[in-house]
């Protein structure tokens, strides 16, 4: 099981090394910076436009491998770079990181969790009126992209709150700002203003999971050592849940990784939308700004996220698999 | 589980995909999503033409107008007309979703398929690269990419998703492709020597057609989605142009004032792709056999009291939909005792066992009366089934991996049904299933029970499911087809434990098996199935002494028998089981010999005398003249000898040595040595002459034979067709042919038969003109119809199938024809007819053919020649008759007197010889004599040193010779 893990690490962190290369070549050669600089009233001189891009290791007569290097040097020490607007990309990374774990790991626990419920509901009800509901549900859910579902909910937040004449739910923000008051407040607070953005991220999760996880589980209800279980005697409920749940589960974990790609993209649009201060409100200004190190920084983040989900999803396996330990 | 009512509903002739189609058409929400997207697509491309408005217009006299006369759905912040803003919109989304799903598949189905097909490099870097695209969001590169591509226009932003959307595609048709790859129709290609690429195109694309049609539809969905969202963001369409993600993204600002501007686009958005979506939910749901559309609420319904003995059927109907399965079965089973089931598949043996554990497929009416001890189980709840199951009446299930939980401990399962029923705790449980593991002959139980499943062979798998059903002392133990699919050996252990379970606990045995060997070696009573119903029943000396049903006389004129051999006519059942339907005459009338018109009026009753019971209108005739199988059937009761021909050799193997590297660990492939799969091996066929190759499961025949038919020298050891030595290219004189086991998986079912007979010639480069000539020759040589030709695989029964694979083999004028168990996934009746026309084929055409078989009793009626093989070794070989006759070696006297005999007086009053073990795996190399650690003879000597020390080579003479110290002298 360590040699496995082990592995798996190194793999991973192989992974990471080529993606990081590839994001900045990306960058780089996508993006113009010069156009940020020659965009300014009035236009600076070309050769200030130089030398600023030179500061930011952006230097475009050089070759894109030898600026690669040079960035490389320095995120190897844990130094990113500096944005476009002169800024220390590390910081604004300190800043932003936060938020957007918070949505990313509350969107995918409320998809993850959910999603599974309703699958393995649905697959027991199979073709009954409540697996039909949830299937046509699922669908809708399904259909409608993430930054459409993030503003139906905020347009009916905004009926909502003018219907009532009260700011029922806040929408805009991780907080409302200079609240002031004891915990429970600003926790209450920051409570409301989660819930709209994880709910956009974690119903098309649920939607996807339940899908998924309804048709493995169809699977398993229809197989041969699930019958042997009813044989022995056992109670429906430990048919269904000691044989039948746990290897339904196991083909989830690999979905696992891809559905957080889900995720991730999901909450770039959730925090454009909801305000949120995150990564991907970043990545988006990042990309108009042409701002290359900061873009290489979100990819990083996107790369690193994914991977622990992947890890994760092999440590479920893991512990759903015996024969994968032994 | 309803692989019964499947395979009769396979015999249907027809077409599967008129089936897929009418699946299609029911399914309402598939409906529904189809007439949605014709009506989008309608719109989007009609729509322009309906207002006078062009999307581009400027009403300056409107601005954001609600929806009116002029502007149906309004205009926008500058005046331009919403409708046909969205409707351009529209059809831009639709258009690019297309494009994208269409070459994103395409690229998906070439490079997956290629990758799985060849393996190696291409595979790896299509598998890092999905890696590396997981970790490196596909929408954050195009987010990068895509506002560089302005000049492009909207054709380089179809590239650019697709070249982001195919790659988990193309992983599952890897997949798929890999597990196309170890499909039979696909190896009987490359062993016809069909090129790869070819191979590629023919059978591995359009296998995946199914996945890739349902991937393509909802790729169009996702890739809409997609479009929409990066315009959203400003980085797909690009101004003036529209597309629903630019017209939702400027109508975003005033949704809550001027909604219209906001809600067409976005509502045409959802609703378009929910109905792609549902157009790919149908599609899959009618392609998947399995999935099923719920009918009627069935019946179940107990129309008569239980009766009090162990297990007490009456009058069961069973049916799913209008297809009855089951048309009033009666049986008793009284303590003690061991009721044998026979018939073919799809008569209805398997249903009735699962529905006396109250195990049927959910949507199965039931009716009559089924009790268990005395407690009715049609329409019984939950906790009374629970209660009965694995405690009052236990079920063995035919051996496959698959009826034991994957992902726990062997003991772990046997405990819990120990722990269902018994209120003890875990470590007495446990202690319990040791004990039971010990019972039916695991060695080493307390370690073996920390195994899990996919670690135990299947004979032992059987053990275990025998060790579960006897847990808790049960009244009744069902064994259904217990033994199928284990080698010979195995299988007399296995009935060997059963019977020993059944007498330890007392409990009354229903054993359900097609081979009548079993049941005449187990049973007390047999009863006969056919088409649903009981068709004869009898005490089983009684029902093989005086058989009276032509069915049932069928039957047993068909097995093949070891102790008759060569000269055994085998009785051929003409034409197929009737699929599940109701019938007004008798339902064997269609394939009986003795029918007479009154047979078609009335379906004749179970109607018994002396306690043998028959449903046939003949019996009394039957019984009166004593009929035996072969007068029934009308065809002499042996066939004349047949001298081998001898001769040259066509196929000369001497000294051959295969090895495989032998890897240990799941993660870290190392290698640790190797494993001689066959280790000096040596055969010789002469022109039209038969050589048998027997041995269980594991002893190298199958290597040897794929060693054979690869046609490349051997590393050590030589093969010579026609006496030249093979070297990789094709010879047409000396050809080689193959006849798979399963014909159901030998035959591309996507092909016409007409191309699957003609494919060796086609690989061999022949004219169109010579095929053309070339097809209805063979097919009429065995026994097929030239008009055959334009029909598909699944339009023919097992054995007409197997007959296309040997007509596919004979296109090519073969030397050799080689028979990979070419009748042992056959139902025995069918078999018949095989084997037959395999005789007749050899006597005509002079062919040689090398029969690899497991079956001794097919040796015996087919082979002029047999080689006897024991972990990649010959042990035995001669001629059939003097190996059979007086077996020398210990191995080939345990063999034959495994295989059970169809007659009761014969079988049971036979010496036996029990093997102890398994087949050891082909890793082990033993010194010495190899078959020493299950030697009888060895045990039985007192272990001579000379076995351990030295390895007996073949010596004999002519007629035999065999590899062993203390060889039985031949008595014949
Ligand atoms: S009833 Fe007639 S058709 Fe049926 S088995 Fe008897 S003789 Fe044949
Ligand atoms: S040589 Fe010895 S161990 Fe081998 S088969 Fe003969 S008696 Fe048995």
């Amino acid at each position: 099981m360590l040699g496995y893990l082990a592995k798996r690490l190194s793999y991973f962190a192989v992974l990471m090394l080529v993606a990081a290369f590839l994001a900045y070549l990306l960058a780089a050669t996508a993006l113009s910076p010069r156009a940020y600089f020659q965009a300014r009233q009035p236009p600076p001189p070309a050769a200030q436009v130089d030398a600023q891009l030179a500061s930011l290791g952006l230097d475009p007569r050089q070759p894109v491998l030898v600026r690669f290097a040079h960035w490389a040097g320095h995120a190897a020490r844990g130094d990113l770079g500096l944005s476009i607007k002169g800024g220390s990309v590390n910081d604004e990374f300190g800043r932003r990181v936060g938020v957007s774990l918070r949505l990313l790991v509350l969107g995918t626990l409320l998809g993850t969790v959910l999603g599974v419920a309703v699958g393995v509901w649905g697959a027991v009800r199979q073709y009954r009126l409540s697996d039909r509901t949830t299937t046509l549900l699922a669908f809708v859910l399904l259909s409608t992209p993430t930054f459409l579902l993030a503003l139906l909910l905020k347009i009916g937040a905004l009926a909502l709150n003018q219907a009532t004449g009260r700011q029922l739910i806040s929408f805009t923000g991780e907080a409302t700002p200079d609240l002031r008051g004891s915990f429970a407040t600003v926790l209450a607070d920051r409570g409301v203003h989660l819930l709209l953005p994880t709910l956009s991220i974690g119903l098309a999760t649920l939607a996807s999971y339940s899908r998924y996880q309804r048709s493995a589980m169809l699977d398993v209800l229809g197989s041969d050592y699930l019958r042997t279980a009813e044989a022995k005697g056992l109670s429906r409920r430990e048919v269904l849940v000691k044989h039948g749940l746990r290897t339904a589960l196991i083909p989830m974990s690999t979905f696992f990784a891809f559905g957080f790609l889900g995720v991730l993209t999901g909450a770039t649009f959730t925090e454009k939308i909801f305000g949120w201060h995150g990564m991907g409100e970043w990545f988006i200004d990042s990309i108009n700004n042409n701002d290359v190190n900061a873009v290489v920084a979100v990819n990083l983040f996107a790369a690193g996220t994914v991977l622990c989900a992947g890890l994760l999803a092999d440590l479920t396996h893991a512990a759903l698999d015996p024969r994968v330990r032994h | 589980m309803l692989a019964e009512v499947a395979d009769v509903a396979e015999h249907a002739p027809v077409r599967r995909a008129r089936i897929t189609l009418a699946r299609f058409l029911r399914h309402r929400g598939a409906m529904a999503g189809t007439v949605v997207v014709a009506l989008l697509f309608l719109l989007a491309f009609a729509g322009p033409h309906l207002t006078p408005w062009s999307y581009s217009d400027i009403d300056y006299a409107a601005l954001r107008q609600p929806p009116s006369a002029a502007h149906w759905w309004g205009t926008n912040g500058i005046g331009q007309d919403i409708f046909s803003q969205t409707v351009r919109g529209l059809q831009k989304s639709l258009l690019i979703g297309l494009a994208v799903a269409v070459s994103a598949t395409t690229l998906a189905a070439l490079v997956g398929a290629v990758a799985g097909y060849f393996g190696g490099r291409s595979e790896r870097v299509l598998l890092f690269v999905v890696d590396l695209l997981l970790i490196f969001p596909s929408f954050l590169i195009i987010s990068i990419i895509s506002p560089r591509l302005r000049s492009g226009g909207w054709v380089a932003f179809v590239g650019l998703l697709a070249v982001f959307g195919w790659m988990i595609s193309a992983r599952v048709v890897r997949t798929l492709t890999i597990s196309l790859k170890e499909r039979q129709f696909v190896r009987a290609a490359q062993f016809m020597g069909v090129r790869p690429l070819t191979i590629v195109f023919r059978h591995i694309l359009p296998s995946t057609a199914s996945f890739l049609i349902i991937d393509a539809t909802i790729a169009v969905g996702g890739a809409v989605m997609t479009e929409t969202s990066l315009s959203y963001f400003g980085f797909g369409v690009q101004p003036p142009d529209v597309s629903l993600g630019t017209l939702i993204a400027d109508g975003t600002p005033s949704a809550v004032t001027y909604p219209w501007i906001f809600f067409f686009p976005a509502v045409l958005l959802v609703v378009f792709v929910v109905a792609v979506n549902l157009v790919g939910d149908g599609l899959r749901d009618a392609i998947d056999p399995t999935s099923g559309a719920a009918g009627g609420r069935p019946l179940v319904r107990a129309t008569q009291p239980p009766g009090d003995a162990v297990l007490d059927i009456r009058d069961l109907r069973v049916s799913f939909g209008p297809a009855p399965i089951l048309r009033g079965v009666d049986l008793t089973v009284r303590r003690g005792e061991v009721l044998g089931v026979v018939g073919e598949s799809g008569s209805g043996k398997s249903m009735t066992a699962l529905a006396a554990l109250g195990l049927l497929p959910a949507g199965a009416s039931v009716t009559g009366s089924i009790g268990v001890v005395g407690e009715q189980v049609v329409g019984a709840n939950r906790r009374t089934l629970g209660r009965l199951r694995g405690n009052r009446v236990a079920i063995i299930f035919q051996d496959s991996l698959s009826a034991l939980t994957p992902v726990y401990r062997i003991g772990d399962q046997i405990a819990e049904a120990v722990r269902a029923h018994r209120d003890v705790d875990r470590a007495t449980a446990r202690r319990r299933a040791v004990e039971l593991l010990a019972l039916v002959g695991i060695p080493d139980p307390q370690v073996r029970a920390q195994a899990f499943p996919e670690e135990f062979s299947g004979g032992m798998r059987q053990r275990v499911m025998i060790a579960m059903a006897i847990a808790n002392d049960p009244d009744l133990i069902i064994a259904d087809e217990p033994t199928t699919a284990l080698d010979v050996t195995v299988q007399a252990q296995i009935l060997d434990v059963l019977r020993t379970a059944q007498r330890e606990t007392g409990a009354a045995l229903v054993l359900i098996s097609h081979d009548l060997g079993v049941i005449a070696r187990m049973a007390d009573r047999v009863a006969v199935m056919y088409a649903g119903r009981i068709v004869e029943h009898a005490t089983t000396a009684e029902l093989f002494a005086r058989p009276l049903m032509p069915y049932t006389l069928g039957l047993i004129g068909a097995v093949p028998r070891p102790d008759v051999g060569r000269r055994q006519n085998l009785v051929p059942i003409p034409g197929r089981p009737p699929g599940p339907r109701e019938h007004t005459g008798c339902p064997f009338a269609d394939r009986c010999p003795m029918v007479e018109p009154a047979c078609r009026e009335a379906e004749p009753e179970l109607l018994g005398r002396d306690g043998h019971e028959v449903a046939c209108r003949r019996a009394g005739e039957i019984a009166e003249r004593a009929l035996t199988p072969t007068e029934v059937y009308g065809i002499p009761a042996t066939r004349p000898p047949v001298p081998a021909r001898g001769g040259e050799p066509v196929l000369d193997v001497r000294g051959l040595v295969k090895t495989f590297p032998r890897d240990r660990g799941k993660v870290f492939k190392k290698r640790v040595g190797s494993v001689h799969a066959v280790d000096g091996v040596d055969l010789r066929i002469g022109r039209g002459e038969t050589l048998a190759l027997v041995g269980e499961s594991g002893c190298g025949k199958s290597t040897t034979l794929f060693e054979i038919l690869g046609r490349t020298a051997p590393r050590t050891g030589s093969i010579e067709l026609l006496g030249r030595p093979v070297d990789g290219t094709w010879d047409k004189a000396g050809d080689v042919q193959l006849v798979f086991q399963d014909p159901h998986a030998s035959l591309d079912p996507r092909l016409p038969v007409g191309d699957i007979v003609a494919e060796p010639m086609r690989a061999r480069r022949a004219s169109a003109k010579a095929i053309a000539a070339r097809v209805p020759e063979v097919l009429r040589l065995v026994g097929l119809e030239p008009g055959h030709a334009g029909r598909f695989p699944h339009e023919f029964s097992g054995g007409q199938r197997q007959r296309i694979a040997i007509a596919r083999a004979l296109s090519v004028e073969p030397a050799l024809l080689v028979l990979d168990e070419p009748v042992s996934a056959l139902d025995v009746s069918v078999q018949a007819g095989v084997l037959n026309l395999l005789r007749d084929l050899k006597e005509r055409l002079g062919l040689a053919y090398l029969f690899v078989t497991h079956d001794l009793a097919v040796v015996a009626t087919i082979a002029d020649r047999v080689s006897v093989m024991y972990l990649g070794r010959i042990v035995e070989t001669g001629d059939v008759d003097a190996v059979f006759g007086a077996p020398g070696h210990p191995y080939t006297r345990a063999l034959l007197s495994a295989v059970p005999i169809p007659d009761p007086a014969v079988e049971r009053g036979r010496e036996r010889i029990l093997l102890t073990g398994e087949p050891p795996g082909a890793g082990t190399r033993p010194t010495g004599c190899r078959f020493r650690s299950r030697c009888p003879r060895y045990a039985e000597l007192g272990r001579p040193d000379v076995c351990a020390a030295q390895d007996p080579a073949l010596t004999g003479d002519a007629r035999r010779q065999t590899a062993c110290h203390f060889a039985t002298p031949a008595t014949t």
